[in-house]
């Protein structure tokens, strides 16, 4: 019982790293633009495609030793790259038209991107290559090779800690604590919170609004592309809906720790990640959805701001 | 009379689609045309749907349009309406409403949900809404595949009670089999509680509750200072979009003799909906009733046809992205992009919502210099 | 005397550090022009809206009439927390014990022709406490324990099952059981314990709302103006007669005999008839031929007929009927009463207008006339006069005189000193959220705190 639970709480906080890598990216847009970007999961769910045409394309899982370490090292820079991009155009091409315009339009045209690159995955599962299966069922799961090694480094038989939860853990430690201080040690970041509290403020101060906006969505697109290859090498499945339902967990997260709140995200995804790992095991994973959004609807019932998040005055 | 006397009043768009709806199936030579085009099912029976459609875009466009709450999980009602028909019309739970006691039971479970769903969501802004509302959605759908003992699972419940209409004696309709017969049978109710529902509305806009939901649309905390009770409007809301959501369900499910896949009911189905009333134009019935139209039309009767002109065109390739359906959700999220950029207010847009979705947020009465 | 019709308390509003009122004490009685002044910054709409129910005071109270303006905490309001309890409770409960289980146990268990409303009653109760119950299979009945799996053999009549049952039911529960007794048990609880409780947050929460404090009697105007803009000026005051647009508020005598003349359009019984003949002879027609028409073609037209006819029959009844029966006699005495505020602000030939496109200072009139047509007690005016000339600031404050004495109370936040000490009766001011004198305008003119607070200011906001 205890080793179940343990050997859950470890997986629960490997997800949660996941969901909260994802949940920043929602967070920080929302932070800025006081919109849910609905089509930050499929940012996610393409840069695992990426992930895995590279994969496939430099056949990565022949390499070996230092090799391996490296190539890994390359997908992971590249996916990153790659998820920033995709996540700056879309804000260029779609939602910078309309940043005057009532909130409903970005929403409902997020909802139109998230179809849109929803669509993009299931072409991109067609390619011809050996990594899609040869591309004649879009729309089955791929499998990522297992490529992380996996050994056990505890001496139990019952409890596994292997080598790729450490590594999974450690990187996006490191990541959230390069954004910490990108956040609140930087120029860059001084200007984001800056026009998180009043954009009209901050740009006449001499803030360049658009390019902090255009930072934002880079910085959060690279997020989703880092949690994309490390979900990938982790759970070691890729498919085209993988963006949507691991986005919206995600984006519960950032509601649930405060939208909006950089630490609130990090706080909400880990909580949302061992609640999901507690419920799967004792609940059933049948059930998954039906929990995470019941903690939804309780914390917004409870607590509106998030556990992390204070209450916004409306001006009258 | 007065039918007679000013008859050029009647002579509108609406009366003319009304005319041609009623009078369609009685004009052999279309699905003639149909048979010739080789679609496997009539063009009424994709009329039916359309009509399904457009009474759940209608419902949407209560929440959505008059309200101006942004609500994703009206694929949820949807399929809380067609569970309802199916438990409590199949033979085999020990219910037997029939057809038209599903007719009352399922919106009435639906409006019960949409209050349950609705009363602790009511201080959430827009966007939050939203979330919940989508949440709200994937619970059910979880809900509905898992308790199968209760829906029958992925199956669904079936046989659901055929449609009858009291009186109606199948050689009247001039149908050759009892499957015509009741196909024609669904056709008319379906358009009769379309009708109903947007005649109903039409009169709806015009009351005080009509005005209700502008004025809380346009300005809450204004409207609240006003007397009106902002929770009580948009739980008002809720609930009557929910009924007409589930009375579209029932007919769904009765139109399908079955309660279908529960999958049926998730996020796209509730996305395609909203596809349709922003194409159409929010808040208005015209619209959301063309925009069901136009885009479940496209998707039901052309995109069978697209599929087979390019299979004509391209010979029997077995390429899985050869056929117009795998490019589906593309051109849904294209229009939904390109509708908000170019023509937010739709199509077919009600004036006053048309206004104010032009207008940019802070462009609200000019402020006083400093006093 | 009677309590003042507002009476502020001590109260303080906090916003983190800032203190925004601080303990300001502000009475206003029945029939008098009171009005708040300071400079800008001082706290004055921030007094108003936590007055209105905007804002959650940080301390002090509100009274109106002597009563607060909270919602009271009444044994209704109790039970509506134990009822949302119970029902989360319920939920709970069943959804632990197995949702799909309970309804296997209570509706799919027997075949429905044996169905009784009773028996699914007692299978259920004996399916929640973890009963062993009788289950039909094959034409068998088989004894189930609670969780579904089979504890003894078959049989074919159904009353030895049961006695079998009932049998093991006298036998001690095993540990399993137990504990599923008390898991149940205990998110029982658990529903009781969130439904409550959530719904002691809400209510909390809603306690002090604009709509209710609105609802007491007290309309207010907005500093910067939130009229409903793309309604019609019409439309606008509509909203805000909103709460008293029901049958009742016609009241008797001939205005309202003549409304009601006016608004239900007479019609002949023909557009009745015509449709209903033609439903009957259809159904007749069909009755009588049922079985005897082999013309395919006659009957597929008159059902056509029968369509057509029923449709326009519907729509013409909901139209016209409905309009009137869901309140459209209301809403033409509701429009006459609005057009007369319209025309008591003096923006009757504005009425068919989009509000947005008024002049600034008919917009800040109809705000008025908006909320006037909430049949107020109390009127709070947030700057009236901002952005009006000179000429229309005197018709303000003639505006406001014949508010007062059409028996309203008003309190107004201005800048415009003329305005102020021509018609306040008694004057408030706060500098830095702190009430610092209080009086006639006389002895507001002539109080050396005042002039201080204003001092080098008081040109620039006379004018302003």
């Amino acid at each position: 019982m205890f080793e179940t639970i343990a050997q859950q709480l470890l997986l629960g906080l490997t997800n949660g790293m996941v969901f909260a890598l994802v949940a920043l990216g929602y967070t920080m847009v929302y932070g800025i633009l006081e919109f849910i970007n609905f089509a930050h999961g499929d940012v996610f769910m393409l840069s695992a495609f990426f992930a895995l045409t590279l994969v496939g394309w430099f056949a990565v899982p022949g390499m070996d030793g230092a090799m391996l370490a490296g190539a890994l090292l390359g997908i992971v820079v590249a996916t990153t790259l790659f998820g920033a991009g995709v996540n700056w155009s879309v804000d260029r091409l779609v939602y910078k038209p309309l940043r005057k315009a009532p909130k409903l339009a970005p929403l409902v045209s997020a909802i139109g991107v998230s179809f849109v690159l929803q669509n993009v995955g299931l072409i991109w599962g067609a390619l011809k290559m050996d990594v899609f299966g040869g591309g004649g069922q879009p729309a089955a799961p791929k499998s990522f090779p297992a490529l992380l090694p996996t050994t056990n480094l505890l001496n139990s038989n019952t409890l596994t800690l292997q080598v790729k939860d450490v590594l999974v853990i450690a990187a996006s430690l490191v990541i959230m604590a390069g954004l910490y201080l990108l956040v609140t040690r930087t120029k860059l970041g001084k200007a984001m919170r800056a026009t998180a509290q009043d954009p009209q403020t901050a740009r006449l101060m001499g803030i360049d609004v658009d390019a902090v906006i255009g930072a934002t969505f880079l910085i959060g697109g690279g997020l989703a592309g880092f949690a994309a290859v490390v979900y990938a090498l982790y759970i070691n499945t890729v498919y085209y809906q993988m963006g949507y339902q691991n986005g919206l967990y995600a984006f519960t997260a950032a509601v649930v720790g405060g939208i909006g709140n950089i630490p609130g995200a990090v706080l909400g995804g880990l909580l949302l990640g061992l609640v999901r790992a507690l419920s799967d095991q004792f609940i059933g994973a049948q059930w998954q959805p039906a929990v995470l959004f019941g903690i939804l609807i309780l914390i917004l019932v409870f607590r509106p701001a998030g556990l992390l998040g204070s209450t916004a005055r409306e001006k009258v | 009379m007065a039918v007679a006397g000013n008859w050029r009043k009647w002579l509108t768009l609406e009366t003319g689609l009304l005319l041609f709806a009623v009078l369609y199936p009685l004009v052999p030579f279309v699905d003639l045309a149909a048979d010739a085009a080789d679609l496997s099912v009539h063009l009424d029976q994709r009329l039916v749907t359309i009509f399904i459609y457009g009474l759940l875009v209608v419902a949407l466009n209560v929440q959505v349009g008059y309200a101006g709450l942004l609500q994703l999980g009206v694929a949820a009602f949807f399929g809380i309406g067609a569970m309802t028909t199916g438990v409590v019309t199949v033979d085999k739970y020990p219910f037997h409403f029939g057809f038209w006691g599903a007719l009352l039971a399922a919106p009435a479970v639906a409006a019960l949900a949409g209050l349950f769903i609705g009363a602790p969501t009511l201080r959430l802004r827009g966007d939050y809404l939203a979330i919940v509302t989508l949440g709200f959605g994937e619970v059910l759908r979880t809900v509905l595949v898992n308790l199968e003992n209760i829906t029958d699972g992925p199956r669904g419940l079936n046989p659901v009670a055929e449609v009858w209409v009291p009186g109606f004696v199948k050689e009247l309709a001039g149908a050759g089999d009892d499957n015509e017969a009741r196909l024609l049978v669904m056709y008319y109710v379906a358009l009769l509680v379309l009708v109903a529902a947007v005649v109903l509305l039409h009169v709806l806009e015009r009351t005080r509750i009509g005005r209700a939901f502008v004025a809380l649309r346009e300005d809450e905390l204004a409207a609240a200072c006003m007397g009106l009770d902002p929770g009580r409007i948009k739980l008002a809301a809720f609930a009557g979009g929910a009924a007409l959501a589930g009375l579209a369900g029932a007919l769904y499910a009765t139109n399908l003799t079955t309660t279908a896949d529960p999958t049926n009911y998730d996020f796209n189905n509730a996305i395609m909906v909203l596809c349709c009333l922003i194409l159409g134009g929010l808040g208005s019935l015209r619209g959301a009733l063309l925009g069901a139209a136009l885009l479940i039309g496209f998707d039901n009767v052309l995109s069978p046809l697209l599929d087979k002109g390019i299979a004509a065109l391209a010979g029997e390739t077995q390429h899985p992205l050869a056929k117009y359906s795998a490019w589906r959700w593309f051109v849904f999220g294209a229009a939904l992009i390109a509708m908000m950029r170019f023509r937010p207010e739709g199509l077919f847009p009600a004036r006053r919502v048309a206004q104010e979705l032009r207008e940019p947020t802070n462009a609200r009465a000019a402020e006083p210099e400093a006093s | 005397m009677s309590a003042p019709l507002l009476d502020v308390r001590k109260l303080t509003l906090r916003f983190g550090g800032l203190v925004a009122v601080n303990a300001v004490d502000l009475q206003v009685r029945q029939g008098e022009i009171a009005a708040v002044i300071g400079p800008n910054g001082a706290g004055k709409t921030s007094l108003f809206n936590a007055i209105t129910g905007i804002y959650e005071p940080t301390s002090g109270e509100v009274l109106l009439a002597g009563q607060d303006v909270r919602a009271p905490l009444t044994p209704r309001v109790y039970a509506s927390w134990l009822g949302a309890g119970l029902l989360m409770a319920m939920l709970a409960m069943v959804s632990v014990a197995n949702v799909d289980g309970l309804w296997a146990a209570t509706i799919k268990m027997r075949a429905p022709w044996d169905f009784t409303v009773s028996g699914a009653a007692v299978d259920g109760w004996r399916y929640m406490s973890a009963e062993p119950r009788v289950e039909p299979k094959f034409g068998k009945f088989l004894v189930v324990s609670f969780d579904g799996a089979q504890v003894r053999g078959q049989h074919i009549v159904r009353a030895d099952a049961e006695r079998q049952r009932d049998q093991l039911a006298a036998e001690p529960a095993d540990p399993a059981t137990t504990r599923a007794l008390w898991f149940r048990l205990l998110a029982a609880i658990g529903g009781l314990a969130v439904g409550a409780l959530g719904a002691r947050a809400m209510w909390y929460r809603n306690r002090r709302s604009p709509q209710s404090v609105a609802l007491q009697g007290v309309a207010r105007t907005f500093q910067n103006i939130r009229l409903f803009h793309h309604m019609t000026v019409l439309e606008n005051v509509l909203v805000g007669m909103d709460r008293h647009l029901h049958r009742a508020s016609i009241g008797r005598g001939a205005a309202a005999d003549a409304a009601l003349a006016g608004a239900v359009p007479r019609r002949g019984s023909l557009d009745y008839l015509l449709p209903l003949a033609a439903v009957s002879a259809l159904t007749g027609l069909g009755w009588f031929t049922g079985d005897g028409v082999d013309d395919e073609t006659a009957p597929t037209v008159l059902l056509a007929v029968f369509v057509v006819a029923a449709l326009l029959w519907m729509v013409r009844i909901f139209r016209n009927k409905a309009l009137s029966a869901a309140g459209c006699v209301v809403e033409a005495v509701a429009r006459q009463e609005a057009m007369e505020l319209l025309r008591f602000v003096g923006l009757e030939a504005r009425a068919s207008d989009l509000a947005k496109n008024l002049p600034y200072g008919e917009q800040r009139r109809l705000e008025i006339a908006r909320a006037l047509a909430t049949r107020p007690k109390l009127l709070l005016l947030d700057e009236p006069a901002a952005g009006m000339n000179p000429a229309e600031s005197v018709e303000l404050m003639h505006l406001i005189r014949a508010i007062r004495d059409g028996g309203r109370t008003v309190l107004l936040i201005e800048h415009h000193m003329r305005v102020v000490m021509g018609i306040s009766d008694h004057i408030t001011v706060l500098v830095h959220g702190t009430q610092i004198a209080h009086g006639t305008p006389e002895e507001i003119r002539n109080n050396p705190k005042v002039i201080e607070a204003y001092l080098g200011t008081e040109d620039a906001e006379a004018h302003g």
